[in-house]
């Protein structure tokens, strides 16, 4: 055991319900990340091309940035909670070696979500140069990813903590590390990859009002999902062959799990794939939650494998909190069914609340 | 500890919390008491057929959701990032025990953001049942958020008899849980009042701004109120120890409370103000309002932190990360893995005095305080720290390693303090 891993805490609970809590709302966290970067881009990229379908099409896509970006925080949240309780031990010393980095990550949000949310109320100072703002969110957005990289590789790179003893100002990032990078970009061509399919989904939807604006948006999503789907093969393997040499025996065979859960990877892929070519976005966002998912124990798998001899789960004590327990899950259940609830509230037609296309929006709230 | 210290003794860690802490509970005692106003101006104008409220009510919802979600969520989340980079030992021992509550806080966090967006989305669109539903939706999530958190939080400073990490309850609803939480709704309603003055005093239709400001004004004045005798409640819950400290014995708590008695004053002054003449309370006074509720609030959060000393988690983790029942005379850097041998003066500095003091920095400089004194005046000193000032931690450490200390900081403050 390497002397610099603190001890571990009692666990509230057995790690197999907490790994399956983290396994349940880190894909969703990464769902809605990858929809708010990859759908930053697309806008980006439609805004700079400028053609009438373009324009029409940039503030409908714009309109969910902010809520994408609530939804990654609020997830996030979720995910680094059980993260920490699960691998506290880790966790804090690799944000600590990079403090500096670690502790920007909160003013890159902001200023991404402050300005995510002026572009979507079209402020005088956006409207007449956009591309300077989106250019601007897009590049914090692709920043922040990019430490969240250097800290998990940390939590598995233990030879590189000794680096605290010459640098202990927080201003340590894990860039010797081979994996870095090709993690990175593993993360950053899904991002696009999900903001293609999200293009594509909104195109579906607007298709019902407006036939040619929705077939637009569903053409030019697919095609940035097909595209960058293929190009996650080739990173993934450049991401596998930058593994240390036995944690990529466990995913290519070493381990059952992480063999089938590669299997499954390729396999998920080359279907969505296929459904993108049949121009199938439902298919294919069923396939992409599937992979997420997958892909999310593929990394439970790899991060085992680099912490072998150092965690080990089945030596860590265990005080169960069954009361809490129950409580969170009440919780839980009651504020699914609330969100439910909203959810049906908030795609309520609002045709059922209007008797006049005259009629001002003071009006109409005045007589509902 | 055998955690690594973030070390940049310039600035100090405990700035770092503080700074982001006192934005965050300004905003965040906002985004609670904020959703019970929507709903009252909005039910308000529904009820009287009052437009320009009505307008007002989606114009202030929408300045609510920028500013509670950008400002308030994330600095809710960057309290977290710094406390796990300042105080990893605490902030591990608060997750494990609390993991769950703070689950069901996350839950109540996704319901308050949903709902809030949906609020504002759909203020056209639903009738005022279905609309005000969802504002009511908003105010039980925000307000049992703060319950949860109140919980987490009054723990640290009044544990109670709770042993076992296994017991969340008991640990949850400890001596102060109740007057904390009515304290903070009180603070949630001035706070919130303050802001929908400061929007209002904005307001270019000024009978409608009159109006306004004497409702929040009347709102103010009901919170301070009862936030008196909160006040009073939660000092009589407190450990002997603890309300001395508050009471006078802690000079950081002195220079805190007179902060917060000047703005108590303009804050009860300004209320009813607001109710006699409400046309007085235009957009300077708004902000000095704005300002004064900040340091209350302000100040109230450091005489808590500073009333907690000389523990993070009271009676089990000290202010600096040690374990408190770690044995005093052990020596200290060769069971503190990442702590290393070449210096080790500035390693015990880094260790066990850093978490509250910086070097040559702003806040709480320890060259300042131990200005005049010599190498074994200062290791005499730091061998009574706990019994000459009881919110300071004892030293951890051998005799040797006592004596590395003074000589290293004696050295700082000739050298005239460079780290």
């Amino acid at each position: 055991m390497n002397v610099l891993v603190p001890t571990a805490e009692a666990l509230p609970a057995g790690w197999p319900l907490l790994q399956g809590l983290l396994l349940l709302v880190f894909p969703l966290h990464l769902l809605a990340m990858n929809g708010l970067l990859g759908t930053t881009a697309v806008v980006l990229l439609i805004r700079r091309r400028n053609r009438p379908l373009d324009r029409a099409l940039a503030p409908r896509l714009t309109a969910s940035l902010p809520i994408l970006m609530a939804l990654t925080i609020n997830l996030g949240v979720a995910s680094l909670l059980f993260s920490q309780t699960l691998y506290g031990q880790f966790f804090y010393p690799a944000a600590i070696l990079m403090g500096r980095y670690w502790l920007a990550i909160i003013p890159l949000l902001m200023t991404a979500y402050a300005g995510l949310y002026m572009l979507d109320a079209d402020l005088a100072v956006f409207r007449s140069r956009p591309l300077p703002a989106l250019c601007l969110i897009l590049a914090l957005l692709l920043t922040v990813p990019f430490f969240f990289t250097n800290q998990q590789t940390t939590m598995l790179d233990l030879t590189h903590w000794r680096a605290y003893f010459s640098e202990d100002g927080g201003s340590l990032l894990n860039l010797k590390d081979p994996t870095v990078w090709p993690r990175y970009l593993h993360f950053m061509v899904a991002a696009m990859a999900v903001g293609g399919l999200f293009t594509a989904l909104t195109g579906r939807r607007l298709g019902r009002r407006n036939p040619p604006l929705g077939a637009y948006a569903e053409r030019i999503g697919l095609r940035l999902f097909s595209r960058m789907t293929l190009l996650q093969f080739g990173i993934g393997i450049l991401f596998l062959w930058q593994l240390p040499q036995p944690v990529r025996w466990f995913i290519l065979g070493g381990s059952l799990t992480g063999g089938l859960l590669l299997v499954a990877a390729s396999g998920i892929a080359l279907a969505m794939l296929a459904c993108a070519a049949q121009r199938l976005p439902g298919l294919c966002t069923v396939l992409l939650v599937m992979q997420v998912f997958v892909m999310s124990g593929l990394r439970e798998v790899v991060r085992h494998a680099s912490l072998a001899g150092q965690l080990l789960p089945a030596n860590m004590p265990v005080l169960w909190q069954n009361g809490a327990l129950l409580l969170f899950a009440t919780v839980l259940l009651a504020g699914v069914a609330v969100l439910v609830w909203l959810t049906r509230q908030a795609m309520r037609p609002p045709a059922t609340a209007v008797i006049s296309e005259t009629e001002s929006e003071d009006d109409r709230a005045m007589r509902l | 500890m055998n955690y690594p210290v973030w070390y940049i003794p310039s600035i100090g860690g405990g700035t770092i919390i503080a700074t982001i802490a006192i934005i965050h509970v300004f905003i965040s005692h906002f985004a609670v008491g904020g959703g019970f106003w929507l709903v009252l101006l909005e039910g308000c104008a529904r009820h009287r057929r009052d437009r320009p409220l009505y307008r007002f009510t989606r114009n202030f919802a929408r300045f609510f959701l920028f500013a509670t979600l950008v400002c308030g969520a994330l600095t809710g989340v960057g309290i977290w990032f710094a406390i796990s980079l300042v105080q990893p030992s605490g902030t591990s021992a608060l997750i494990h025990r609390f993991v769950f509550v703070w689950a069901a806080e996350w839950v109540l966090f996704l319901v308050e953001i949903v709902s809030i967006i949906v609020y504002l989305h759909t203020f056209d669109r639903l009738s005022s049942r279905r609309h005000l539903a969802i504002g009511g939706i908003y105010c039980a999530a925000s307000w049992l958020s703060l319950f949860a958190i109140n919980g987490i939080i009054t723990f640290m400073l009044t544990p109670g008899a709770v042993a076992r990490q296994g017991e969340v309850f008991s640990a949850f609803f400890n001596p102060t849980f109740f007057p904390s939480l009515l304290l903070r709704t009180c603070l949630a309603i001035l706070l919130s009042g303050l802001f929908v003055t400061a929007v209002a005093a904005f307001s270019k239709d000024r009978p409608l701004a009159r109006r306004l400001i004497r409702i929040a004004g009347a709102g103010c004045l009901v919170a301070l109120g009862a936030a008196l005798p909160a006040v009073f409640w939660y000092l009589k819950n407190l450990p002997a120890p603890v309300r001395t400290l508050v009471e006078g014995a802690s000079p950081t708590i002195v220079r805190s409370l007179a902060v917060a008695r000047p703005a108590a004053a303009i804050l009860s002054v300004g209320a009813l103000l607001a109710l006699w003449r409400p046309g007085r309370i235009g957009k300077p006074a708004a902000m000095i309002g704005l300002a004064a509720g900040l340091l209350l609030m302000g100040s109230f959060e450091w005489t808590r932190e500073a009333a907690r000393r000389p523990y993070v988690l009271q009676g089990s983790i000290y202010s600096n990360g040690q374990r408190a029942d770690r044995p005093l005379k052990e020596p200290f850097l060769s069971s503190t893995p990442w702590s290393k041998s070449t210096e080790p003066g500035r390693e015990l500095f880094k260790f066990q005095c850093y978490a509250c003091h910086t070097l040559g920095g702003i806040n709480n400089d320890i060259l300042q305080r131990t200005q005049g004194m010599d190498a074994p005046a200062l290791e005499a000193y730091i061998s009574q720290l706990h019994a000459i000032r009881p919110f300071m931690p004892p030293f951890i450490g051998s005799p040797d390693e006592r004596r590395d200390l003074a000589v290293w900081l004696a050295n700082q403050q000739r050298s005239g303090s460079k780290p």
